[in-house]
């Protein structure tokens, strides 16, 4: 319990008391409701005692529990030049319509490979770097062990909570030991050298991986990464270091099926018929069958006959608000190696929308940059400072 | 001496309220006393440090938000956000940093969010001066101080 506020009684009633005589706490809370440009680019400048409470672990940490995943950025482009879409204003039903921005970043070259926590790990030259564009601080992760094979493995990271540590993992393929995988992870300001895990191959008793599974980007969700096949997932726990088998919930076909982020969960989302879709997340990680179905998208027969007639296919291509909102993006045709063709410019609606799961609403937009939609991942703009994320103290738990 | 189901709420300045156990437990500090003695529910509570003008706009408060949580028809969602809007326009500066003290004390949360979220929404879109100037807040930064901060780059989105 907080002790009792003085007694304000005899306090004239013509001097106005400052903001400065409230409890620390009350300050902490009320910075928690600013987003962050507005801490970092107004709020801070304040006085000393407010810089404090928003430069501190707890501060930081309190404050990118809060904040919704806001927007999707697109990976593979240059980290200075990477789209970055998010909803332009949130009305009290209305999600708003998103928007495509730029990350504001030093110009710095380098290709956005993943987002966690407000951190963007991106490579450059085979060198690996995770930055904070909000404060502009840049860490260099140590050289990656040579690749024994030619094949460059995409490469995700992701926090693991309790150990309050930024993990970065990536795969490679031992060609004298039978084409065995074997997976190397790095914790971020503790590891000088990447590790090697064991081979998931004897825990989760599959004889061969299928090669295709590390072609796939790898997706990640709230402490785990996920390795996805159109059959099955395969999910490191970050914390535990320990691989997860999951098949899907049961499908009449499993190709209609497509992983997608939502920043806390993983989704998984299957085309039925008449532009339906149901969507399922991957609630719990450590338990077989630890998918719940969601929801079921249905745009309905107002939409496929008056909004999109020509559409060849519209797909879920990624969520915003942590699974809340699901952008969709109608295809018109692909090109010989599966790539999305241009789309329909002529369309007065536009070529994406977003369905929000629990108002039903449906807003129609426009996206011109985003002509490969499905290279989006979650983003959120924080303080995470790399002071902490490389902190060598460790967590008090841990101690 | 209240009746049953209710209880008596005392300000600093003496003032007492009779209020609805229902209304006097929205603030988890009350709540967790008469859990744990049962001779609360029967005499006086005395809130400390709350005077009778705070302690009103606190039950003012609490009641409309304890009759919405039992009867969501009554009162509707839309209903409680206008309520809400309302009643935190009506404070002065000087009554919002009481009513914030005084429900951090009282623990309760929905309005002290609910207040938090008001003095955001007065700092957006100022400039820092601005914010000392309204919150009346001396800049005690160093001039090396200052000067450090500056060199971090702004962040322009």
């Amino acid at each position: 319990m907080t002790s009792p506020p003085a007694s304000e009684s005899k306090r004239s009633k013509t001097v106005s008391y400052s903001i400065q005589d409230l409890p620390p706490e009350i300050v902490f809370n009320i910075l928690l409701c600013l987003p962050v440009d507005i801490l970092y680019n107004v709020t801070k400048y304040v006085c000393r005692a407010w810089y404090n409470i928003m430069s501190s672990p707890n501060f930081i940490d309190a404050h990118r529990l809060r904040s919704d995943t806001d927007g999707l950025i697109q990976i593979e482009k240059q980290i200075c030049s990477a789209p970055y879409l998010k909803l332009a204003a949130k009305g009290d039903k209305d999600d708003g319509v998103p928007e495509t921005t730029k990350i504001p970043f030093l110009d710095c070259p380098g290709l956005v490979m993943s987002s966690c926590n407000g951190l963007l790990l991106y490579e450059n030259l085979s060198n690996y770097y995770i930055a904070n564009p909000v404060t502009n601080e840049i860490v260099t992760l140590p050289p990656p062990p040579e690749k024994l094979f030619w094949f460059t493995w995409p490469l995700n990271f992701g926090y693991a909570s309790s150990s309050k540590r930024h993990k970065v993992v990536d795969w490679d393929v031992d060609q004298r030991m039978n084409l065995q995988y074997f997976c190397k992870i790095l914790t971020v300001g503790v590891d000088k050298a990447w590790r090697c895990l064991t081979s998931p191959n004897e825990s989760l008793k599959i004889e061969k991986f299928p090669p295709l599974l590390f072609r796939n980007r790898v997706l990640s969700s709230e402490g785990f990464l996920h390795w996805t096949y159109h059959a099955f997932v395969i999910t490191l726990d970050l914390e535990r270091e320990t691989f997860y088998f999951h098949g899907l919930p049961n499908y009449s076909d499993k190709k209609n099926t497509r992983f997608l982020e939502t920043g806390r969960l993983l989704s998984l989302s299957e085309f039925k018929v008449n532009y339906s879709w149901e969507i399922w997340f991957l609630t719990n990680v450590q338990t077989t069958g630890g998918w719940t179905r969601q929801a079921t998208i249905d745009l309905g027969p107002q939409l496929r006959c008056n909004l999109f007639p020509q559409a060849y296919r519209i797909e879920p291509v990624g969520w915003l608000k942590n699974g809340e909102v699901a952008i969709l993006h109608q295809i018109l045709s692909y090109d010989d190696k599966g790539s999305p063709l241009d789309d329909d410019k002529g369309s007065p609606l536009g070529n994406c929308f977003t369905c929000n799961l629990k108002t039903g609403a449906l807003n129609s937009f426009r996206l011109d940059e985003f002509i490969h939609c499905r290279m989006f991942t979650p983003h959120v703009n924080t303080l995470v400072s790399m002071k902490f994320l490389l902190s060598s103290a460790a967590p008090p738990f841990l101690s | 001496m209240a009746s049953k189901g209710n209880l008596t709420l005392k300000s600093c300045n003496g003032k007492e309220f009779i209020v609805e156990e229902k209304v006097a437990v929205m603030s988890t500090t009350i709540k967790n006393m008469v859990d744990v003695d049962d001779s609360f529910a029967q005499g006086v509570i005395p809130i400390i440090g709350v005077d009778g003008k705070i302690l009103a706009k606190l039950i003012e408060y609490c009641k409309e938000h304890a009759e919405a949580d039992e009867d969501e028809e009554v009162k509707s969602e839309e209903y409680l956000k206008k309520f809400d809007e309302k009643f935190v326009d009506e404070l002065n500066l000087n009554d919002l940093y009481d009513l914030l003290k005084a429900s951090n004390y009282l623990e309760i949360t929905k309005l002290l969010n609910l207040l938090c979220q008001k003095v955001a929404s007065m700092i957006k879109g100022k400039k820092p001066e601005e914010i000392r100037r309204i919150f009346n807040i001396k800049n005690d930064f160093t001039p090396e101080e200052e000067e450090e901060i500056n060199r971090q780059n702004p962040w322009a989105f």
